[in-house]
């Protein structure tokens, strides 16, 4: 998109950009003329009641939900219905969801390589040194040959770490939903 | 009174072998091509491709409504004659009783499989497509790489039970005057007389291939459900 059309957030440097965004569920509004700007670097966190549309916003800047007015622009690229629009958008955005949704049939370090291999044409064993590099970041890098559902760690590592590991080096941001459910611990036999 | 006298089954051995080859080959091929026949059914369903998706819907009632042994005579005797009409000289081009049964089971099959993996696709959890979708995979990938292969994992145990009861329906082809294992023990036994011992064997030998086969579905429904309780 050519420079002068962006939004004037975007071009101060702004990273994630939602301008008088609304959705909208049949009559039911979950997003009602929402304005947010996130800066590169900084860290934020949504508060709100239940049903205040939280989640329905961080869907929403990666495309998993679609907005229905008004605008999103996620590193310079607004989010429209061109595929090639939000497919680079979902490349460079992180995703935790609330229920992890690992993928039961593939061990963790196989979760953390299925993107990078598929998506940006890694080869195994380039996808599977990030991957290890990642899982040690988290500390469950002897996890990975485990199958999800075997981990003694809760799966927020894992789903963090394939996250992280399918955007690029230069990923601008990861949306995580109740992150205090990173603190909870869970005992597999 | 008559007793039983096994020492025929000396001598019939490999003919009751050939049999049980051919009942084999046939639920190899009829799971082959139902199985890939019928994961193309169920996608077609899923995604709901318009006209194509009713298409199939209307097939595979249709075949889950009558019996295997009609569709068997449908095909054997009718397609030969739309064959005929369709080449333009009217004249019946016959197809044989061993492409009739190779091709009707799998038709079959992939009606009943198609159910399955329909299914298991509706059964697949939703946060596993966003999350393919959060990852930027593309449709071939995430079904390739990510559903079907869990769908496949979860609907194994049901699969291979349907598949123990097209390996004893193989037992139908003696409509076709083909010889499968149970085809091969009815002339041995109008032969020899012994009626009694040959289908006592065959039944023997019909119950250790289906209660093997079961253990095994016992055995992946177990596995799996270790594998999806937390």
């Amino acid at each position: 998109m050519p420079r002068e059309n962006l939004s004037h957030a975007t071009q101060r440097g702004a990273i994630v950009v939602v301008e008088n965004v609304v959705k909208r569920f049949g009559a039911f509004t979950a997003l009602n003329d929402v304005n947010l700007e996130v800066g590169k670097g900084e860290k934020i966190v949504l508060c709100g009641p239940s049903g205040s549309g939280k989640s329905t916003l961080i869907r929403c800047i990666n495309h998993i939900e679609k907005h229905d007015e008004d605008r999103i622009i996620v590193d310079g690229v607004e989010l429209s219905n061109r595929i090639a629009d939000i497919n680079s958008v979902r490349c460079e955005v992180g995703m935790v969801f609330q229920s992890f949704n690992l993928f039961p049939h593939l061990t963790v370090a196989e979760n953390c390589m299925l993107a990078p291999m598929k998506v940006r044409g890694l080869s195994q064993a380039e996808a599977r040194d990030r991957a290890l590099g990642l899982l040690r970041k988290v500390r469950i890098q002897d996890q990975a040959d485990k199958y999800p559902h075997n981990c003694r760690v809760v799966s927020s590592n894992a789903s963090r770490s394939r996250g992280r590991c399918a955007c690029s080096p230069r990923s601008c941001c990861s949306t995580n939903r109740h992150p205090l459910s990173t603190l909870r611990w869970s005992r597999k036999c | 009174m008559n007793t039983l006298d096994f020492s025929i089954l000396a001598q019939s051995w490999p003919y009751l072998w050939s049999g049980l080859l051919f009942s084999l080959a046939l639920t190899a091929a009829a799971f082959a091509i139902g199985m890939v026949l019928g994961t193309c059914l169920a996608l077609v369903q899923h995604f709901e491709i318009p006209l194509f998706a009713q298409i199939i819907r209307g097939y595979v009632a249709v075949i889950r409504s009558i019996p295997l042994i009609l569709v068997l005579f449908w095909f054997f005797f009718l397609v030969p004659i739309v064959l005929g009409h369709l080449s333009g000289n009217g004249r019946p081009i016959p197809i044989g009783a061993t492409y009739t049964a190779f091709i009707t089971f799998g038709l079959f099959e992939a009606a009943y499989y198609s159910e399955i993996i329909r299914v298991g696709l509706l059964a697949v959890n939703k946060g596993q497509f966003e999350a393919c979708q959060a990852l930027a995979l593309s449709t071939y990938d995430t079904y390739r790489h990510v559903v079907l292969p869990q769908v496949l994992r979860v609907a194994s145990p049901i699969i291979l039970s349907q598949t123990i009861i097209l390996f004893q329906d193989t037992s139908l082809v003696y409509v076709l005057s083909l010889t499968d294992l149970l085809g091969a023990a009815s002339k041995l036994a109008q032969l020899n007389g012994r009626l009694v011992e040959m289908y006592l064997v065959v039944a023997v030998a019909y119950l250790a291939i289906s209660s093997a086969a079961s253990q095994c579905v016992a055995a992946l429904r177990k596995r799996y459900a270790l594998a999806t309780s937390r």
